[in-house]
């Protein structure tokens, strides 16, 4: 009830700024000033199968949630400041459902994302409060045009899904978002940071997060004649989860509409020195307006991972997507099949594979 | 144990720098006129027109009623913007042709 009373105010309010905007009377008070409201709706349904059921989950895809944003930017010269909050709204997140919780009753749909000012010049930009640290996104550079339902962060489309073990014939507690982890960096989190104009292609960025953590990170993106080409790489500083964190990723795109991406990323984590986890991960695909309405994409693609949650854990899965856009309804249709299997080091433990397939549409409004 | 985490450490890590090289070997397979652009950020809201807010992408609140947002606004995440301002998005969609803002009437302020 707490939840529909907030979730109805915030629609109203939506509304009736919409309304306001659309009555081309509402302005801002200064020059040189904008304030912006966009979002999208990112709904589908997740079918899956442990080995011992199938279940049917209403979902909101969380490759990319569905969430709304307000931009405020004052511009003078070649001087601008900025400021973005931005808010998710996922009820039965692809991350949070699993056969025991299909309503997923028990976490806030409401999540903050965003909420940072930053500060943009002819000598780089300053970013204040919550947002993307310098490593965020580093291990996600994807050009294959899947990306809103497959890339390097596979566990977000089945992540809740739980593992059923055929010798105890039950479900286990061990979840696939635990044991296929992208290590994209420090995520986002409160911090400030800093990113260099960009040279040749080339970007460096650093930032200071809260808790005694930092981060750098370096990014490329450029065409190169019939390739485009975009790559990052991150050195991130951990405290509790992990020490260091090393990750990368490279995407290159043909004019032809192949395309290939590459990810992956190692953690020392001193406290435990037998557990090294690390992941490799790889696409390949295919990206063309093979109709007039919109792009069409296909891709399939692999994750090996060890000991991501535990010592000598192998996570493996092997993946499909499908997406087409709909110009004029700014709208993607997609289609995901992904099998999960993980392999633990434990005699008395036969982990069955997962097999999950996601359908949806994503709105831009 | 300690020693072959360290190896392990030392291998993942030249994995890492081996895709890089592979990366830098296919820039020199495509050589040609060398372009700017701004690749897509995965689970973000993707740049484009939306459905609602047409060929802008969003509402916009503006003395110049958003005639200057391309030039204005920033990428979603840090370190997200590495292309030079009038570069082409990467995964190319059908724009509908901005309106013209000498076209418009502004309100009286």
């Amino acid at each position: 009830m707490r939840r529909l009373s907030i979730a109805s105010v915030i629609v109203i309010a939506l509304v009736l700024m919409a309304f306001g905007f659309a009555s081309a009377q509402v302005i801002a008070g200064e020059k040189n000033v904008s304030l912006e409201l966009s979002g999208q709706l990112n709904r589908g349904l997740l079918i899956t199968n442990d080995g011992d059921s199938t279940d049917v989950f209403n979902v909101d895809n969380d490759n990319s949630s569905s969430r709304f944003r307000l931009v405020g930017i004052y511009k003078n010269h070649n001087f601008s400041v900025g400021s973005r909050i931005e808010v998710q709204v996922e009820s039965n997140s692809t991350s949070d459902v699993n056969q025991n919780n299909k309503r997923d009753d028990d976490s806030d749909f409401f999540g903050l994302r965003k909420a940072e000012l930053w500060f943009d010049t002819p000598f780089g930009q300053l970013w204040v409060g919550q947002g993307s640290t310098a490593s965020d996104g580093t291990a996600e550079m994807d050009l294959s045009g899947t990306a809103v339902v497959t890339y390097s962060a596979i566990n977000e489309l089945a992540g809740g899904i739980l593992f059923y073990d055929d010798t105890a014939n039950a479900l286990t507690d061990t979840d696939v978002g635990s044991v296929f982890a992208n290590f994209d960096g420090l995520s986002r989190d409160d911090r400030i940071g800093y990113d260099t104009p960009t040279f040749a292609g080339f970007k460096l960025s650093g930032s200071w997060v809260t808790d005694d953590r930092w981060d750098l990170a370096a990014r490329y993106a450029r065409e190169f004649g019939v390739i485009k080409l975009a790559a990052a790489m991150s050195y991130a500083k951990g405290k509790s989860a992990f020490d260091s964190q090393v990750a990368g990723s490279l995407s290159a795109l043909h004019t032809s509409g192949l395309n290939a991406t590459f990810a992956g990323a190692i953690r020392d984590i001193d406290s435990d020195d037998d557990r090294d986890p690390y992941y490799i991960y790889c696409k390949l695909g295919y990206t063309q307006k093979l109709v007039s309405f919109g792009q069409t994409s296909f891709s399939i693609d692999y994750y090996y991972g060890e000991d991501i949650a535990a010592v000598k854990d192998e996570s493996q899965s092997i993946g499909f997507g499908f997406v087409q856009e709909i110009d004029a309804f700014a709208t993607a249709l997609y289609l995901g099949l992904r099998n999960y299997d993980l392999e633990r080091d434990d005699a008395g433990l036969d982990l069955h594979n997962i097999f999950a397939v996601l359908t949806g549409a994503r709105v831009k409004f | 144990m300690v020693m072959r985490s360290r190896r392990r450490y030392r291998r993942g890590l030249l994995h890492l720098l081996s895709i890089t090289l592979f990366g830098f070997g296919l820039m020199a397979i495509g050589c040609g006129p060398v372009k700017p652009f701004e690749p897509p950020q995965a689970g973000e809201i993707p740049n484009g027109p939306g459905l609602f807010t047409g060929s802008q992408g969003a509402l916009v609140l503006s003395r110049d009623l958003g005639a200057k947002r391309a030039k204005t606004v920033p990428n979603d995440t840090q370190g997200g913007k590495t292309a030079a301002p009038g570069s082409v998005p990467s995964a190319p969609r059908q724009a509908p042709a901005a309106p013209d803002a000498s076209s418009r009437k502004t309100p009286p302020l």
